[in-house]
């Protein structure tokens, strides 16, 4: 045996059960993923069958005995498809709820609780705050990770839908007996089995004997058609090879016997499956972009906290106000947390919206067969339809299948008093069946000469991408088949020989010119188009040309055997050399490196595709995108969107909402961060002036939690800026830019911190606190026995009193940010176009905005909820101490808005702050 | 003039070449992070050049200049709507309320402690209490040398009560053992604490105007007191009282016999307070005569009017003090 076939066993080593040597259970998985990448490598197809029995150690006629079956069955395991190793529930669960900020939020809550243990231990009376916000903290945590282990942990269904392509019993011969109930499960390597007409191919099986075999490779291809195999030579690529029939595919002609030569996951289908349900699928860009977000939040937060604490801990503060500090910082940035769960919530409303897009479309006329209709079309231009159907009345027929490749009807010919055979369908096939051809006005003999000729007209059509159909006719001999003749069409009782042939017609796919003006949308918007395909060269050019997927003859084509011979790296380096690029004859696991090779460049890669074999591709790409009609239901459990419809038009919309989406989500983020300054900045203050806090944790959490949620999820529904599809992909434009960043803590950030801590600083005045008095107060002012704090007016308050109306200072420095928030609400619709160009259309927003008011009145005024969020029911008056910050945030704004539209001082705004 | 070409207008080769510049090599992560720092090519500081970077300075300088000067028109302008002389929220209005709480002298410097510890025979241990004292205190002593002052001052009792512009004086030269000369009985061991009743503008104290209707919870001597004090005369009535007890049994005995100076409250004359020019608040030095040594001794001070209502926990009309004399 050569080095080839002991490799291969060494594979089938690795797919035994019960743990071959010694891996454990993730190594495995991850070695065989490994192995499954690799094209397959055999030559178990070529070598003489007598080799062949030798090496499986079988019989050409008595089969194996059923002691070596039972033997190797134990040894091999069953012939299925056995799941990917994947974790428990627990460990997901685990993983879901101590992901990176959720960590962060655990520290607060155990702080919390710590900071509340201490003061119940050391105090007779200590406030429950800090008990109420460990929980609430604790609340948020977990609600955040049990949504994203619902959505990590949804049981892969991949492997059980492959499993339900495989026939339950098979016909094996053991010890030279037939047994036409061997559960399929139970065959072995170099058992013989025999399969006929309509049978499902038990194995990867080496046909011995066949008559008339033919199967149907469509679950494996895609593709519905019928091949012939036999007992013939190999060729070297194992897939195309016509002496193999694979496991899953469907006998459709004929019998066979054959011996298996693969099992289970080492079968073509198997390896197709094994990676398709092995292989990580890659995040949808979106989710990247916000993990990666989630990572910078995690590592600000943090280092805000450590500062914080630090500085604090140096200034002399003791260690209950640190923890109360860094729970702040946290607490201000749990909202970013959120976005894991608003983003899933998001994305739903959108995908919602682009499936019933595209069902809509559908519902508009009914086509019949596409080619019958572009026949029928064609033909009314020259004669009246009805008046010929009228001449020539139907008998009988023979529909169109894919194994005769033809369709026949008799007619009557009711003036001759005789009856014609008309014939349509595949070109190779009607012409077989010729032997005369009908000219201008006299028919002509068959020539070798005219036979030529009619094939190099086929393949000329073919090259140019045109479904070809061929007609003939027969008139019958009224003698011999008189009117009244029974015609059967299943016991076909009449000639279908020595035809005249009529005509050969091209067709043009219709729907392939809305293909070509979609990709020229799909590339404006800077999206790269790229074609790969199991068909021939020839045909994938041709359709390319057709598509615009190529636009010049000079196409760049690589077929799957060029691509065989390619280094991963000398891939990567031709998709960046070629533009235009199409793949022909490729493998599962050729289109699966393709997408690897596109990934390799950081690019994101959408994936159209419908068969069993484009499921590994479609699952590996960032974006999978299945075929809602035509599409297996492998593919569709492995893609990620599915086209109702079909139609690659649709994919325009999805980039386009796509985009929308994305920019929403910019806003969104906008709006969170921008609340976020406010919240961090007064405990800055506090450390840095002495005054008393400006905000207290329990009104940030309302922010945070409360009033911010609706208006920025609904900041979703803004339609879409008028340039989204002329931009270029976003590969460099992450979902928080330097600018933004810029934007939000350099500048609208501070004008919203300016709001509340003026109104702030009017409250404590209104009460007597000059705010020069305030400066430096906090050491008297935070202890709870001085029971006289003096303040500009001499008034003396006690520490209850002080408490008091510090909470109502608080309160309103929250209402302060909340009506700045309505504020900035309305100002994140737009990052480009003036807000009186676009207007308040967005009526979930503007709800959102109503709502967001209406939950801090209810914050406020509500008896026992004022209590627990230490807010306090203010005057009137108060809630208009924003007011004068609020139209400065507008104006500035729209100015700058304005200078980005205009490009104004050499596009300042453009490059400081144009996210 | 140079017509710029819309991204629309260009074939997908064009374009490709836009997205898909070749890309520069990429350099080591300290290179990088070198080059940033200093680009000698584009002289390039942290991604901006020299004039960028003034720029910048320049732009960020005058938008918060711009949002410091916002922030203090709205301020001035508020402030210019408040009076200077009366708080805009009074009573009932304001947070502070209409219920005084009482305040002690001297404070603990320690954050959230209220005990006054010292050692008797330590000068250099309670020097640090009188000293607090002496500070709190300077603002009552009649200064004559400075010019003005005392000069609206009025010397009170409860037939005379001020006239308008005019405030009480609180001569606290005369009490006693509780004198800066004395030490105010620091050294002995007998230690003087101020208490004061915290200012409320515009408050008025409503007295018990019966000795036969003081209320059960005040402690007997104090009705004693007062029965003694108003049997001999009426006026004496217009009191804000005040009680001082160990809070706890343990406490009660170690606090020893407590003298009050100069009367045992606050007299109605010095109320209410309007932020005169040179309002001084009535004080009540309580001197504890026999305190034990060696052992924390908590004090709860009371003040007692028809309107001052009592809560511990939230500092209502009361106020906590603990003393440790070794």
């Amino acid at each position: 045996m050569n080095s080839r076939s002991s490799s291969l066993s060494s594979i089938s080593d690795l797919f035994r059960p019960n743990n071959p040597k010694g891996l454990r259970s993730r190594d495995l998985s991850s070695t065989r993923l490994s192995v499954l990448k690799k094209e397959i490598q055999t030559d178990i197809h070529l070598i003489p069958l007598k080799e062949l029995f030798v090496l499986l150690g079988t019989d050409p006629v008595q089969g194996l005995s059923l002691a070596r079956a039972t033997e190797l069955l134990e040894y091999y395991g069953p012939n299925t498809l056995t799941p990917a190793t994947q974790y428990g529930w627990p460990k997901v669960l685990f993983r879901s709820l101590c992901t990176g900020f959720s960590i962060l939020i655990w520290l607060g809550a155990s702080l919390c609780l710590i900071a509340y243990f201490i003061e119940t231990s050391s105090k007779p009376n200590a406030s429950h705050d800090n008990l109420y916000l460990g929980c609430v903290l604790i609340a948020v945590d977990i609600i955040c990770g049990l949504f994203s282990f619902y959505q990590k942990y949804k049981s892969s269904k991949i492997m059980k839908t492959f499993n339900s392509m495989i026939p339950q019993y098979s016909t094996c011969i053991r010890d030279g007996i037939l047994n036409s109930e061997t559960l399929v499960r139970d065959l072995v390597k170099g058992d013989l089995v025999k399969v006929k007409i309509g049978d499902v191919i038990p194995a990867d099986i080496r046909i011995i004997d066949s008559k008339g075999f033919k199967v149907d490779n469509s679950s494996l291809t895609g593709e519905s058609v019928a091949v012939p195999r036999s007992n013939s030579e190999g060729t070297p690529n194992i897939l195309e090879s016509p002496n193999v029939a694979f496991f899953s595919t469907q006998c459709v002609e004929g019998w066979a016997l054959g011996v298996v030569i693969c099992c289970g996951d080492l079968t073509a289908l198997g390896r197709v499956a094994g990676l398709a349900a092995r292989l990580q699928p890659a995040p949808s860009p979106l989710s990247r972009e916000i993990k990666r977000f989630m990572q910078y939040v995690s590592v600000f937060a943090l280092g805000l906290g450590l500062f914080i604490a630090s500085s604090s801990i140096a200034m002399g503060y003791p260690f209950m106000q640190t923890t109360v500090f860094v729970i702040g910082i946290i607490v201000a940035n749990v909202p970013e947390d959120l976005l894991r769960f608003n983003s899933a919530f998001i994305a739903l409303i959108n995908c919602g919206a682009l499936c019933s897009l595209a069902t809509i479309k559908t519902t508009g006329e009914v086509y019949g067969d596409a080619s019958e209709t572009a026949i029928l079309n064609f033909f009314s231009k020259y004669d009246d339809l009805k008046s010929i159907r009228k001449k020539y009345p139907k008998i009988a027929e023979i529909p169109f299948n894919s194994v005769n490749k033809y369709q026949v009807s008799i007619h009557e010919h009711s003036e001759a008093s005789n009856y014609i055979v008309v014939m349509k369908g595949a070109p190779e096939c009607i012409l077989a069946r010729c032997t005369s051809i009908a000219l201008d006005k006299s028919n002509a003999d068959m020539t070798i000469e005219i036979r030529n000729a009619a094939e190099m007209a086929c393949e000329n059509l073919a090259k140019t991408g045109e479904r070809i159909l061929a007609f003939a006719d027969l008139l019958l001999d009224y003698t011999e088949y008189p009117l009244n003749y029974k015609f059967d069409t299943d016991n076909v009782n009449f000639p279908l020989q020595k035809l005249r042939l009529l005509a050969i017609v091209g067709l043009m796919d219709p729907p392939r010119k809305e293909v070509r003006r979609s990709i020229e949308r799909v590339r404006e918007a800077g999206v790269r188009v790229m074609m790969v395909t199991g068909d021939h060269p020839a045909t994938a050019r041709a359709v390319a040309l057709d598509v615009g997927i190529a636009t010049t003859e000079k196409c760049h084509i690589l077929t799957g055997s060029d691509l065989r011979n390619m280094t991963p790296d000398l891939l990567h380096w031709t998709l960046d050399k070629h533009y235009e690029i199409v793949f022909a004859r490729t493998s599962p696991t050729q289109k699966l490196q393709i997408v690897e090779a596109c990934q390799r460049g950081g690019e994101v890669v959408a994936v159209t595709g419908d068969g069993v074999n484009d499921a590994p591709a479609l699952r590996r790409a960032d974006i999978g995108i299945s075929m809602g009609i035509t599409g297996s239901q492998v593919s569709k459990q492995t893609a990620d969107i599915i086209l109702m419809d079909d139609n690659f038009a649709t994919l325009v919309t999805g980039i386009e909402e796509g985009r929308k989406i994305f920019d929403n989500l910019k806003k969104s983020v906008c709006y969170i961060l921008i609340s976020n300054v406010p919240e961090i900045l007064p405990v800055l203050v506090f450390i840095l002036f002495s005054i008393p806090l400006p905000l207290g944790v329990m009104t940030i959490l309302c922010v945070d939690l409360g009033t911010d949620m609706w208006p920025a999820v609904s900041l979703a529904h803004e339609p879409a800026e008028s340039d989204v599809m002329t931009r270029a992909p976003r590969s460099s434009d992450p979902l928080v830019s330097s600018r933004m960043l810029a934007l939000v803590y350099g500048h609208l950030g501070l004008i919203e911190f300016a709001a509340g801590l003026f109104s702030y600083f009017i409250v404590m005045a209104e009460h007597g606190f000059y705010p020069a008095e305030l400066f430096g107060i906090r050491r008297r002012w935070d202890n709870e026995a001085v029971n006289d704090v003096r303040d500009s007016l001499g008034q003396d308050w006690t520490y209850a009193e002080r408490k008091e109306l510090e909470r109502a200072c608080q309160t309103t420095y929250f209402v302060a940010v909340v009506v700045m928030q309505v504020t900035n609400g309305i100002i994140c619709k737009t990052r480009y176009n003036s807000l009186f160009h676009v207007g308040l259309r967005n009526k979930v927003l503007n709800v959102g905005l109503v709502f967001e008011l209406a939950l801090s009145c209810l914050i406020c005024y509500t008896p026992g909820i004022n209590n627990f969020f230490r807010t306090y029911p203010l005057r009137w008056r108060w809630w208009l101490l924003a007011l004068p910050f609020s139209m400065l945030m507008f104006i500035f704004d729209e100015f700058r808005k304005y200078c980005i539209r205009k490009e104004l001082f050499g596009g300042w705004f453009n490059k400081l702050t144009y996210y | 003039m140079t017509v710029k070409k819309r991204v629309s207008d260009l074939t997908s080769l064009e374009r490709f070449n836009m997205y898909y510049k070749e890309q520069e090599p990429s350099l080591p992560t300290n290179e990088r992070v070198r080059r940033f720092i200093w680009n000698p090519k584009t002289k390039e500081f942290c991604g901006r050049t020299g004039s960028s970077w003034s720029k910048i300075a320049l732009f960020y300088f005058i938008f918060y200049a711009a949002l410091a000067i916002l922030v203090a028109i709205c301020m001035w302008t508020f402030l210019q709507l408040l009076d200077p002389r009366q708080p805009m929220w009074q009573l009932d209005k304001s947070i502070i309320g209409t219920n005084p709480g009482l305040g002690f002298r001297p404070l603990p410097p320690e954050v959230m402690s209220s005990v006054i510890w010292y050692k008797g025979n330590d000068p250099g241990s309670h020097q640090f209490w009188v000293k607090e004292l002496s500070k709190f205190l300077k603002a009552y002593k009649r200064d004559d040398k400075k010019a003005g002052a005392g000069q609206n001052i009025h010397n009170c009792d409860f037939q005379h009560p001020p006239p308008a512009g005019k405030v009480c004086d609180v001569d606290i030269s005369t009490w006693g053992p509780c004198v800066e000369g004395n030490h105010f009985a620091y050294h002995k061991s007998t230690p003087c604490v101020f208490l004061k009743l915290n200012k409320i503008f515009a408050w008025k104290p409503h007295f018990y105007n019966s000795s036969d209707t003081l209320p059960t919870a005040m402690p007997e001597d104090l009705k004693n007191h007062i029965r003694n004090l108003t049997a001999h005369d009426k006026n004496y009535l217009n009191m804000v009282w005040v009680s001082c007890e160990g809070e706890n049994p343990a406490d009660r005995e170690n606090i020893g016999p407590i003298q009050y100076l100069p009367n045992r409250g606050f007299p109605g004359y010095y109320f209410p307070y309007t932020n005169q020019e040179g309002y001084l608040s009535p004080l009540v030095a309580v001197h504890l005569q026999r305190p034990k040594t060696g052992m924390l001794i908590n004090i709860e001070c009371r003040a007692w009017a028809h309107n001052i209502m009592y809560d511990r926990h939230e500092g209502m009309g009361t106020v906590h003090i603990e003393i440790m004399i070794e």
